[in-house]
């Protein structure tokens, strides 16, 4: 395995470094990844599994014990743009620094991810991110965390076939997703897209592999597919849209956690939601149908009081 | 600062301004993110309620609760 095997391989410079996190092998493409000069400021924080040496371009070499923080200080007050470790390891872990560059430049970045083959975890958050390319290639990427940046398009240009969790949350994407699916996505199980107001579209098929959805807040609207396919589901995050819930709606046992809040729900459908998870049969849930919904009547009533009665906490206008 | 801390709440009602939360006691967890959601609220858990969310985060820091980060 090889990753970070000369000092070119990774230059830090004229962007904000708040999380980098690189797992399994890894080429760095330095001609995506636009750092130049060096960055001001007097430390730098590095984890790595396992244990590496680092040369951390100042003439200074260091031992970094496995899975540790460990803080170099550079006594120029300046972070060189190249250092390399010459032990390579499984994961590099930028996360913990806040650097800022002098002249507050961006980081402009594009990913290319078909030049790491072996990449398993892509973490990159709060950065200026514009674009990942090669995603089609990236057969082994299992993670992709790349919340809070500036990847705009759709959701499926940003993940990888074999995608287990992708947290993407916090980006003008700006379109749905193509042809209202991410079934062909079959090992996914987490998808957490929240706060992609521009995003819009309706609910998507997903792969039966799924855990967790995470749709708030991204101006989608259409009535809610009966979800009882979903048999691993345990987590429906949907507040703050404007969907639908039909008749005869329905839920797998195993969703125990939805929040539906804030959709503008009528009272009929605000029914329907808690007739549906009642029937599902599960205890010890927690659903959320409070905000511009309506409030629950009749047999809805009979419904909440009934998966309370069952341990669940319930919250509706 | 003032904290609202309900025994298990039965239809406690919070307005749109309030934020909230309901942990677990036996496991000293938070089921779900900090919320802020009008309605009216039933659990058989504790209900937490403050007027702003870095009050509850305090809450949660002091009471050495495990949190469950939200989405926003």
């Amino acid at each position: 395995m090889s990753i970070l095997n000369n000092a070119n391989d990774i230059k830090l410079g004229s962007n904000q470094v708040t999380g980098v996190y690189v797992e399994s092998t890894l080429i760095w493409p330095t001609s995506f990844w636009n750092f130049s000069a060096p960055v001001s400021g007097d430390e730098l924080t590095v984890l790595v599994e396992p244990s590496a040496e680092i040369n951390w371009g100042d003439g200074n070499t260091e031992t970094l014990a496995n899975s540790a923080l460990t803080t170099h200080t550079y006594t120029t007050g300046f972070i060189p743009n190249s250092f390399n470790f010459s032990v390579p390891g499984d994961v590099i872990n930028f996360t913990a620094n806040r650097l800022q560059s002098p002249g507050d430049a961006i980081f402009g970045g594009v990913i290319n991810v078909a030049s790491l083959p072996n990449l398993e975890i892509l973490y990159v958050t709060g950065h200026d991110l514009t674009n990942i390319i090669g995603v089609n290639q990236a057969t082994n990427i299992r993670i992709m965390n790349v919340l809070d940046n500036e990847l705009d398009g759709n959701i499926k240009q940003y993940m990888p076939p074999n995608t287990e969790e992708i947290q993407i949350r916090l980006n003008p994407i700006d379109e749905p997703i193509p042809d209202n699916t991410l079934a062909e996505f079959t090992s996914l199980r987490i998808i957490a897209a929240a706060s992609l107001s521009n995003m819009g579209g309706s609910f998507p098929t997903l792969p039966t592999s799924i855990e967790e959805i995470g749709f708030g807040f991204c101006g989608m609207s259409g009535d809610l597919p009966s979800l009882t396919s979903y048999t691993n589901l345990n987590r429906l995050w949907v507040y703050l849209n404007n969907f639908g819930i039909p008749s005869g709606w329905a839920v797998p046992a195993s969703l125990t956690n939805c929040d539906l809040s804030n959709n503008s729900l009528t009272s009929t459908e605000v029914d329907r939601t808690l007739i549906a998870f009642d029937n599902a049969g599960a205890s010890n849930g927690t659903i959320y149908l409070g905000g511009n919904n309506a409030a629950p009547t009749g047999t809805g009533i009979t419904a909440k009081n009934s998966l309370i009665s069952k341990g669940w906490t319930v919250n509706t206008s | 600062m003032a904290y609202k801390i309900i025994d298990n709440p039965s239809n406690e009602q919070t307005d749109d301004i309030q934020f909230w939360f309901i942990y677990n006691l036996s496991e000293k967890r938070v089921i779900s993110p900090i919320k802020q959601v009008s309605g009216y609220t039933s659990s058989p858990h504790i209900m937490v309620i403050a007027d702003t969310k870095e009050e509850l985060l305090i809450y949660i820091e002091d009471n050495d609760l495990i949190f469950v980060p939200d989405e926003e």
